[in-house]
């Protein structure tokens, strides 16, 4: 199977407010994928779509080939779901949770599950509940592992985590979805994350899908110019060339898909007069800045 | 699959069960000490003219017991899986999320018999030592009622819960008032006799009800 995920032309509204429209977007076997945007893009609410726990107004999505609406036990078997904010059955403990998973999954594999645990300062009846988010994200991703599925859904994984259990949670994935050839699907308002962990970005605004491509073009097309207005226009307006534009005085700032070379041909076509013109780098968290704006 | 679903239902309920439990017991110990308090300190003639001709329910403790029960059985097991959507997990399940939902309740059903049987059973022997038969029978028919409207409150509260919209849940708590009172018009005794079936057959109607709610969460439908 090529995609483990097809996902065509979504659309969803929350009463008369639309969260997007004819969305599309595909993750290959075996790839990590992940979705950005800031608050109120329509994250959760795909992932709510993907695990049939909402129905789009129009549009489908295939999870392992089945619908997404109607997913049956075996497919739903063979997906991790990872719920915001690391959330589990936190009236019980650890090995309760884990004999009451085990009976599930034929597959179950529970040696990973309590070596992770084995690393946690808990105390052997410790409730769930009384755990630290940190301590409830490895029992969350520990059940997830034991669960061995192709494919892992993880919907703002890093919620609630202070940075060390998030480097924890970042590496431990990447590793593991290449080890293992999982797929899997993460969004995270953490831009930062995602710069280690993700093959594919798909970013997304208020008015859909802003961007989608692997991780590598994305990093190495979309670029940040800076410069210095003599004159010309307060404002240039987005098209093919222009991403997103600011400016501050005369100080100019330009994201774009084209090279340094065509930027200024287009400047120069546009009657603007610039000077002291650069390339910035930027990472991710840059980048999402950049292609989404600063509003 | 199903001794998983019970296994986590009954983490859940396990200390509302004992609780419950325990109430009954003691209210049962305290209406039959009350009965032996009567019959051997005051005046037991004008006691039994009470109960005979008035219309006097020694038993009117437990009235509101096995709707309190319901309740409280419902609420334990039912708002932890709504804080923070925690059914998502439950729907996530490799098994017919209806029958997740229908084993949940099953569950909860189960345990709420168990209370009522071994309670009705308690109040009929306890009964026997005071009462001649005819009296403590009639008394089983009216507390009967009482006991299938801790069933439906279970129901209509596990599906007042799972419901996602709060205009709804509004709605259905002022219909579920109106029909519990019904269950609570027994002024005298065996006042429901002739519709005892029907109640018991709405009661059996309510129990898969959860399931309505439960889709609409599912199904992510605010509206």
């Amino acid at each position: 199977m090529e995609y483990a995920v097809e996902c065509r032309n979504l659309t969803h509204y929350y009463g008369a407010k639309k969260v997007y429209e004819n969305m599309s977007f595909n993750i290959k076997t075996g790839s990590i994928l992940g979705l950005l945007g800031k608050n109120g893009t329509g994250k959760t609410t795909t992932i709510n779509i993907l695990n049939g726990f909402l129905e789009p107004k129009a549009g489908e999505c295939f999870i392992l080939g089945e619908n997404s609406q109607y997913l049956s036990p075996e497919i739903k078997s063979r997906v991790g779901f990872l719920l915001e904010g690391h959330i589990q059955y936190d009236f019980m403990n650890i090995y309760q949770i884990e004999k009451f998973y085990a009976q599930f999954y034929p597959q179950w594999k529970k040696e990973p599950y309590y070596e992770l645990m084995s690393k946690l300062q808990i105390t052997e009846k410790q409730k769930i509940s009384t755990m630290s988010c940190g301590q409830q994200s490895q029992v969350a991703l520990g059940l997830i592992l034991a669960q061995d599925p192709d494919l892992m859904i993880m919907d703002d994984f890093s919620m609630g985590l202070d940075p060390g259990y998030r480097r924890l949670f970042v590496e431990f994935l990447a590793e593991y979805g290449k080890a293992e050839n999982k797929t899997i699907f993460v969004t995270s308002h953490i831009i930062q994350d995602m710069e280690r962990l993700i093959d594919d970005v798909v970013i997304m605004g208020y008015e859909g899908v802003l961007h989608s491509s692997s991780m590598e073009y994305f990093m190495n097309h979309f670029r940040q110019y800076d410069f210095l207005l003599k004159d010309g226009p307060a404002f240039l307006e987005k098209d093919d060339v222009v991403v997103n534009f600011d400016r501050v005085k005369n100080h100019a700032e330009m994201y774009s898909f084209q090279n340094p070379e065509e930027v200024k041909k287009y400047l120069k076509e546009k009657g603007i007069a610039f000077d002291n013109f650069r390339e910035v780098h930027m990472t991710l968290e840059d980048a999402f800045i950049g292609i989404t704006g600063k509003y | 699959m199903v001794k998983s679903i019970f296994y986590k239902e009954w983490l859940k309920i396990r200390w509302a069960f004992l609780a419950m439990g325990i109430l009954f017991a003691g209210v049962l110990i305290y209406i039959y000490a009350s009965v032996g308090h009567t019959f051997r300190f005051n005046e037991a003639p004008g006691y039994w003219y009470n109960i005979i001709y008035r219309g006097v329910k020694y038993y009117s403790f437990l009235q509101y017991l096995p709707l309190l029960a319901g309740l409280v059985i419902a609420t334990v097991q039912f708002v932890p899986e709504i804080q923070r959507k925690r059914i998502k997990l439950t729907f996530h399940l490799p098994v017919d999320e209806y029958n997740v939902l229908l084993a949940m309740t099953g569950i909860g059903y189960v345990s709420l018999l168990v209370i009522f049987i071994v309670s009705a059973l308690c109040f009929l022997a306890a009964g026997y030592v005071f009462f001649p038969s005819n009296i403590v029978h009639s008394a089983l028919g009216t507390i009967l009622p009482w006991y299938l409207l801790g069933l439906s409150a279970y129901s209509l509260a596990s599906y007042i819960i799972l419901e996602p919209m709060w205009k709804r849940r509004i709605l259905y708590i002022l219909f579920a008032v109106g029909f519990g009172k019904l269950f609570l018009n027994a002024w005298f005794y065996n006042i429901y006799d002739r519709v005892l079936l029907i109640m018991i057959v709405v009661t059996l109607l309510l129990s898969v009800s959860v399931i309505y709610s439960g889709h609409r969460f599912k199904k992510g439908v605010y509206k």
